[in-house]
């Protein structure tokens, strides 16, 4: 009688240390599979991480070189600049305000921005942002308008980017005089893409700095949009925060084929282009004091004039 | 008196049942419902913006930080469905499995849903993180945020389903 249970339980306890025996080692088995699908997906991730790095670097090597081609253009053909200086009145007129996504934001109470006794006009871009790249065509043709630019540069948008390749000039190097307005263009970065970013270019001063610190975060601009280029300072009075029309309009174009058709009022790019110039001619008049009358008397320099504010 | 409990011993249930998967370390629960959440106010935040925010034709400072560019990217959208939902679904999911009872449950389907989850979830994600450095060149540090909770979570139910697993002859 006291046999049997005991040789049960002794069977029993076998069965249990068994039984724990198989599930401690299917325990193992499974944290081993847990342990290697955890490598796989580290793996996985240095893999992307590595060629990613590696990719980069090879894409700006080649960058570089291909910039010698690039830097053949160097300085803008001059027939090209008189073309985009040149669009005629006419045309500005007939285009009136066009199809523009966002106009010149009036800054209230700032302090006026002047530089050698004439109201300044500050632009903070970089050559990469395709933003900025379409930005500067109407900016260019506004502040022709009020005088003349030199050694405007030829430049694309970075070919990695968002609306790769965007056609557009260069203010790196630009020099613009007129009777009535100063211009101050900096170019933060060029296209060349680099391991953090792209090339420095041009340093914004101090004072420019500060002026996109301030005036290029809330209140003025969105939070989220906060620091984002182009942006610009019309005598302090305007700001530019982002292009005023998508860069989707003039993908795939060179700077010859914009050109070419900145005085056809019907072409989509004319009404962004042109559009943005004369609700930029609005603002800078505001800042001349409507001089010159020739241009501030015009259809294209009161067509935004009511929205201005 | 000792003779008769031992002999009654055996009527004590030999396959476990799904109490047997109340063995779940305390912290696993808790840890993979913490993060449950937390991906899933990123995702809802990220929903917000996706839907609030309007379109920046600006390029931020940092070219490579850039969360719009992102988020509005084509492959913020798979199958037609926009990421963001996808992440607030499959966290609202994720934070259902990870409740303690959902842990304690030996119910094979939802462990093995548990499970399914993690993998797609970390699929998704390295899908994510592949598109953000080679196809869109910008990443989201929200995005980032997102992905690695879904890899802590992978591994968070890979350990747990492993620890708690029993053979399969055991009746788990």
């Amino acid at each position: 009688m006291s046999g049997k249970p005991s040789i049960d339980s002794k069977r029993q306890a076998r069965e249990r240390i068994a039984a724990q025996r198989a599930a401690a080692q299917h325990r193992r088995a499974m944290i081993q599979i847990a342990s290697a699908a955890t490598a796989v997906v580290l793996v996985a991730v240095a893999v992307l991480i590595g060629v990613r790095l590696t990719r980069h670097t090879s894409t700006t090597a080649a960058g570089k070189s291909s910039s010698t081609v690039q830097a053949m253009s160097g300085t803008a053909p001059a027939s090209l600049v008189a073309q985009v200086t040149g669009v005629s009145t006419a045309t500005l007129d007939k285009v009136g305000a066009g199809q523009v996504g966002q106009i010149p934001l009036a800054i209230k109470g700032a302090p006026a921005l002047t530089s050698g006794g004439k109201p300044e006009v500050v632009y903070i871009g970089a050559e990469y942002c395709p933003y900025c790249a379409a930005e500067r065509w109407p900016m260019i043709i506004a502040l022709s308008r009020f005088g003349t630019f030199t050694n405007l540069g030829l430049t694309h948008s970075a070919s990695g980017d968002v609306y790769p390749n965007t056609p557009t000039f260069s203010f790196h190097g630009a020099a613009y005089t007129s009777a009535y307005l100063s211009f101050s263009g900096v170019e933060t970065n060029t296209n060349q893409p680099t391991a953090n970013g792209y090339t420095t270019l041009d340093t914004p001063t101090a004072a420019q700095q500060q002026l996109l610190t301030t005036y290029d975060a809330a209140p003025y601009v969105s939070a989220s949009s906060a620091g984002s280029i182009p942006f610009a300072d019309l005598g302090g009075q305007f700001l530019i925060s982002g292009a005023s029309y998508s860069p989707q309009l003039l993908a795939g174009k060179t700077q010859q084929q914009v050109a070419a058709v900145l005085n056809d009022p019907a072409s989509p790019i004319t009404q962004a282009v042109d559009g943005t110039a004369n609700a930029l001619t609005t603002a800078l008049c505001k800042l001349t004091g409507d001089k010159p009358a020739t241009v501030c008397t015009s259809a294209a320099a009161t067509a935004d004039q009511g929205k201005l504010g | 008196m000792s003779g008769n409990r031992a002999t009654r011993r055996p009527a004590v249930p030999q396959h476990p049942t799904p109490a047997a998967h109340s063995t779940v370390p305390r912290p696993l629960p808790l840890l993979g419902l913490v993060l449950a959440l937390a991906g899933l106010a990123i995702a809802a935040y990220l929903t917000v913006e996706h839907y609030t925010s309007p379109a920046l034709l600006a390029c931020p400072e940092n070219a490579v930080i850039n969360c719009r560019k992102v988020t509005t990217s084509p492959q913020s959208v798979i199958l037609g469905i926009p990421v963001v939902w996808l992440g607030v679904a499959y966290f609202t999911a994720m934070t259902a499995a990870n409740t303690p009872a959902a842990w304690r449950s030996g119910h094979r389907l939802l462990r093995a849903g548990r499970l399914v989850l993690a993998v797609t979830g970390i699929g998704v994600a390295l899908y994510l993180v592949y598109a953000e450095l080679f196809e869109i060149n910008a990443i989201c540090l929200w995005c980032t945020g997102v992905h690695v909770i879904s890899a802590l979570m992978f591994v968070l139910i890979a350990f747990g389903t492993a620890l708690t697993s029993k053979p399969t002859s055991a009746g788990s």
